[in-house]
């Protein structure tokens, strides 16, 4: 048990003001947070609680864009036809994310936030080439998710500055987006491994657009830019998933935890993408 | 009984109202007044030795009322289930993680941990063992100055040596099996209360109140009549809960401080510091002749205890019991070691020890029956006890006609399974395993359940059930059978609340004997009510009792059919006018007959066994190495179904947990030296990891010392599911797993 102070600022003017003047630590849904206090990973002297800002909790799009507030919970994500027919894999991966419970309280700005290797936002949203947009009293950035992740647990996100939304670019119809996950169980797991591709075709069923990226086997989430290039151009079939499977092998950095072990990470890595591929590749066949 | 017998009807669980809504009473929200919050000051040494305890710093914190060390325990500082081996608190060594050090009591929780932070304990780290058999071993640190072996059962039975000669196929395998959590939902509490009269009130959640009651006496050294002991909802309890460190921590609280005492554990205080399934390394040397029949068998088991023996001499004796399996073998030797290490305490878990057995033996069965190219069923029918036959230890076995039928079955359904096809990219398998499981504590044990029934003046009667509800439905079950035999409705029953001043003893709530004790004692105690009652209303009408007889709540006379029948409550409101009481008590003693032989092998015997048999379809994905049930048949011998919805709840339960036991759960020491100790990193299973289909059959070989012909169901559902797993996955892969939890990665490896 510990004692922290507590603020709830009710807007977000309010709460660029608290982070100017407060070092603390932000709570929304409170589902990552929560255990690490609880097991004294965090000891924050203040907790920010923004769960009464109601102005960040919006799935909305633009022409070309779609935008989705920080306090959006995973069951409005995997709920939304809008993320269902823009970021497929993302809706997929909202569903997997712990239980109901976690997911009515759990948000996407939050999952971002704790930067888990294993987050399951995290390889969706990089084959989207989400940007998240900070906001502080000093001003709005805006940083390409993959720069955002610095490490286990580590962002980019400076001390007064919180997440407001996640964005990402449409993506031409008709794409392929698949997210797969193994976990040591079916229900309310944590990945070993997961993998999200991002994939289209030309009219010649030549390979134009090709993401790959993957969860739990490196210190963030990460794209596999040598598998991704390999594939640009190339007739899909099962060979070149494989060599694909391969590159990626190559381009992760698995650890041995209690989930698993290093080397069946590896293993496992290759095999969930080649099956991410091909699902993807066969959903544009439908 | 009467014709519109409650029996076997799936009644609504008498419980069941309380907890959906949120108002049954678990000790962790328990209304109590001025209570106050023990923080449990716990060893982060496997093994240490203490050479200071200072808690002076704790002392002078505001609302610290005290930090209690094994120096203030008044009676007996070292107490046990079964040996004495177990210190209240940690007395000059510590010898596992989680050991209680001191206890710190407070004005709120928060307040309490302060102090235990404050306390200081200067530890010595001595060299720990966790592996029984290098425990056993020469120069190996000794958990105990006694030594690490807590007991080696010895049994032999014909002549194992010459039966390996006659022996055309010789097996020899090693199987390991993990320490494992009970995983109740809640985690073990208990609340003690100090009376101004030196009395004190404790509330446990637990399996064995009186048993709690004898041993907080001992540690006080209060007499009986001192210690009231309440039992509170149980939320799970799987055998974990015949653990009473706790209750004894809470009213040695309470009596030292001489207030209202709480204490609540942790996930993390309840995964390290209280007791597990045993692990352990099985070695099985097995011969058979050509035509299957099984002549003789070498076992040698070691069991980790963990850092105090707890029920591990028992747990070893009941393994001992079944380690053949359901299987006529004339010639045996069984070696059991149940062994000290710095692991976490293993004790009672549902299915005591025959689970380890089960996954030995019948993963044993299929590796023979691929040896001599014989049908894993066919293997079986072959060797199973049949009506007449004994155990090993001489023991006759009840019902062996089950085993045939549940073969039967299982058999058929195995070939069902066999057809159904994998899903694209999984291989698919199926997997068959009997089950044998003993009922009630063994011969020569106490094994009494007393319960009584009180006739009310409102007409409804009121159980003194005697031993705990856990969550398993007992309330439910014994309230049918007491309703049915005094030909009443559900609803005219209640049920007391468990207080050890108010109600007899019932016994541990334990060993799958429930339904069939309490079911013969309340049967009892109802013929001897309802003669009490035709005895006072012979009193009260001024007739022979010879006049009366007794009828769904009325009593009618006999001399005067014109009369109306006579409602109970007239008779016992009367009662009550005159300060009467219409109360009657039974105990039902468990069965050792002349049948139990005077000589036996073994000095514990089990006279009653539970069979089934189990079948799983599993799919594997080749690939990744995962397993995935997608169905599951247990067929079981309940004797006669009480209620059928409690009864599919116990298996199902039993099955999951079975799953866990298969697929996921393990007491893991890290890298780090620490235990895995929440339930991120120890996983149980979903309802997303149960397979989508269970189908239970239930057969009734009435069993005739039981209520109805009933017998016990609380355990067996659990024993045959990690074996018929595995069976499945070398079905489905040709991979043969030894060990569990199977992980995928060693799927991978063995391909």
């Amino acid at each position: 048990m510990q004692s922290f102070n507590y603020l709830a600022p009710h807007s977000q003017n309010e709460l660029c003001q608290v982070l100017c003047n407060t070092a603390g630590k932000i709570i929304a849904g409170g589902t990552d947070m929560l255990p690490q206090m609880r097991n004294l990973k965090q000891t924050p002297s203040t907790l920010i609680d923004i769960s009464h800002i109601s102005d960040l909790r919006y799935i909305q799009e633009s022409e070309d864009e779609v935008l989705i507030g920080a306090l959006t919970t995973w069951s409005d994500i995997l709920e939304s036809p809008l993320i269902q027919k823009t970021a497929p894999a993302l809706a997929q991966a909202a569903s997997l994310v712990g239980a109901p419970m976690t997911r009515n309280r759990g948000t996407i700005g939050g999952n971002l936030g704790n930067a888990s290797p294993a987050a399951d936002s995290l390889p969706p949203l990089l084959t989207l080439d989400a940007i998240v947009h900070l906001n502080s009293q000093s001003g709005q950035r805006q940083v390409p998710l993959r720069n955002f992740l610095t490490g286990p647990g580590t962002t980019d996100l400076k001390a007064d500055e919180y997440i407001q939304q996640v964005s990402y670019k449409k993506v031409a119809l008709p794409f392929g987006n698949v997210f797969n996950k193994l976990g040591p169980r079916q229900g309310m797991t944590i990945s070993i491994a997961s993998v999200a591709v991002l994939l289209a075709l030309d009219a010649n069923g030549k390979i134009t657009l090709a993401r790959i990226a993957l969860g739990a086997v490196a210190p963030t989430a990460v794209r596999c830019p040598d598998a991704e290039a390999f594939l640009l151009g190339k007739e899909p079939s099962t060979e070149l998933w494989q060599e694909a499977a391969h590159q990626v092998r190559k381009a992760i950095a698995p650890i041995d935890d209690v989930r698993g072990t290093q080397e069946y990470r590896h293993h496992i890595a290759g095999i969930l993408t080649r099956r991410a591929l091909q699902t993807a590749y066969l959903s544009l066949q439908e | 009984m009467s014709e519109n017998t409650l029996i076997g009807k799936p009644e609504i669980r008498v419980d069941a109202w309380s907890k959906v809504t949120g108002q049954a009473e678990y000790i962790a929200d328990f209304p109590l007044e001025d209570v106050h919050f023990g923080y449990v000051l716990r060893s982060p040494h496997p093994h240490a030795s203490i050479r200071r305890i200072d808690i002076a710093k704790a002392l002078q914190i505001e609302g610290v009322l005290d930090v209690i060390t094994i120096e203030d325990v008044p009676g007996e500082k070292i107490v046990g289930d079964i040996i004495p081996d177990r210190p209240v608190l940690a007395q000059e060594k510590v010898r596992l993680v989680g050991e209680p050090v001191a206890i710190v009591v407070a004005t709120s929780k928060y307040v309490a941990e302060q102090g235990g932070k404050a306390v200081k304990v200067d530890y010595q780290p001595l060299i720990p063992v966790f592996d029984p058999v290098q425990a056993l071993e020469e120069g190996a640190p000794l958990v105990h100055a006694s030594g690490n072996l807590v007991s080696h059962i010895e049994v032999q039975d014909g002549d194992p040596k010459a039966g390996f000669q006659e022996a055309d196929l010789i097996l020899e395998e090693t199987f390991y099996v993990p320490h494992i959590y009970p995983g109740y939902l809640e985690p073990e509490a208990a609340q003690a209360q100090w009376n101004p009269d030196g009395s004190l009130i404790v509330w446990v959640s637990s399996q064995k109140p009186f048993h709690d009651r004898h041993l907080i006496c001992q540690v006080l050294g209060l007499p009986e009549e001192k210690v009231i002991v309440r039992v509170a909802t149980v939320g799970g309890a799987f055998g974990g809960k015949e653990d009473s460190s706790l209750a004894i921590l809470a009213a040695l609280a309470a009596w030292k401080t001489k207030t209202t005492v709480r204490l609540v554990n942790t996930r993390e205080e309840s995964l390290l510091a209280h007791p597990k399934r045993h692990s352990g390394q099985l070695h099985y040397k097995a011969g058979f002749k050509k035509d299957g029949t099984l002549v003789t068998m070498q076992v040698t088991s070691y069991l980790d205890t963990g850092a105090y023996a707890s029920y591990g001499p028992a747990v070893g004796q009941l393994h001992s019991e079944v380690v053949t399996g359901p299987y006529k073998v004339p010639n045996v030797r069984v070696d059991t070691y149940v062994v000290y290490t710095n692991s976490p305490i293993a004790g009672a878990m549902r299915g005591f020890g025959a689970p380890q057995a089960n996954f030995a033996a019948e993963s044993l069965m299929d590796i023979a029956a691929g040896k001599l190219g014989i049908h894993p069923v066919d293997l079986r029918r072959k060797n199973i006890w049949r009506p007449g036959d004994r155990s090993y230890t001489r023991v006759r076995i009840n019902q062996a006609e089950s085993l045939q039928l549940s073969l039967e079955i299982a058999e058929k359904e195995y070939r069902r399974l066999k057809e159904i096809p994998a899903s694209p990219g999984k291989v698919s398998g199926v997997g068959l395993s009997l089950s044998v499981q003993t009922m009630g504590l063994g011969f020569r044990v106490p094994d009494d359940s007393a319960h009584a029934l009180e006739w009310l003046p409102d007409g409804r009667v009121r159980l003194y059930l005697g031993a705990p509800e856990l969550g398993q439905g007992l309330m439910t079950v014994a309230a049918q059978i007491t309703a049915d035999a005094l030909g009443l409705s559900l609803d005219k029953i209640e049920i007391a609340l468990l207080d050890t001043s108010q109600v007899p003893d019932g016994g541990v709530s334990c060993a799958s004997r429930m339904t069939y004790s309490v079911g013969n004692a309340t049967i009892m105690a109802s013929r001897q009510l309802i003669q009490g009652l035709i005895e006072e209303a012979a009193k009260l009408l001024d007739v022979e009792p010879a006049a009366l007889y007794y009828e769904k709540g009325h009593v009618v006379r006999k001399d005067r059919p014109d009369l109306a029948p006579i409602p109970v409550s007239e008779i016992t409101s009367r009662l009550a006018e005159n300060g009467q009481i219409l109360k009657r008590q039974a105990v039902f003693s468990f069965p050792y007959g002349p049948e139990t032989p005077d000589h036996l092998p073994i000095g514990m015997p089990h006279v009653l066994f539970c069979f089934g048999a189990h079948v799983i379809r599993v799919e594997v994905d080749p690939e990744l190495g995962t397993i995935e049930p997608k169905e599951i048949v247990a067929i079981h011998d309940v004797g006669k179904i009480i209620n059928r919805s409690t009864l599919e709840g116990q298996v199902e339960g039993a099955i999951s947990m079975g799953l866990g036991y298969a697929l996921m759960e393990e007491m893991k020491l890290k890298p780090d030296g620490k235990w895995v100790d929440n339930l991120t990193e120890y996983l149980l299973p979903t309802i997303m990891d149960m397979p989508p289909i269970i189908k239970t059959v239930f057969l009734e070989v009435p069993e005739e010392s039981g209520p109805h012909g009933a017998k016990g169901i609380g355990e067996m559902g659990l024993t045959p599911v990690a074996s018929a797993v595995a069976n499945a996955v070398y079905d489905a892969i040709g991979v043969r797993v030894k060990a569990i939890p199977i992980r995928p990665e060693a799927i991978i490896k063995s391909k």
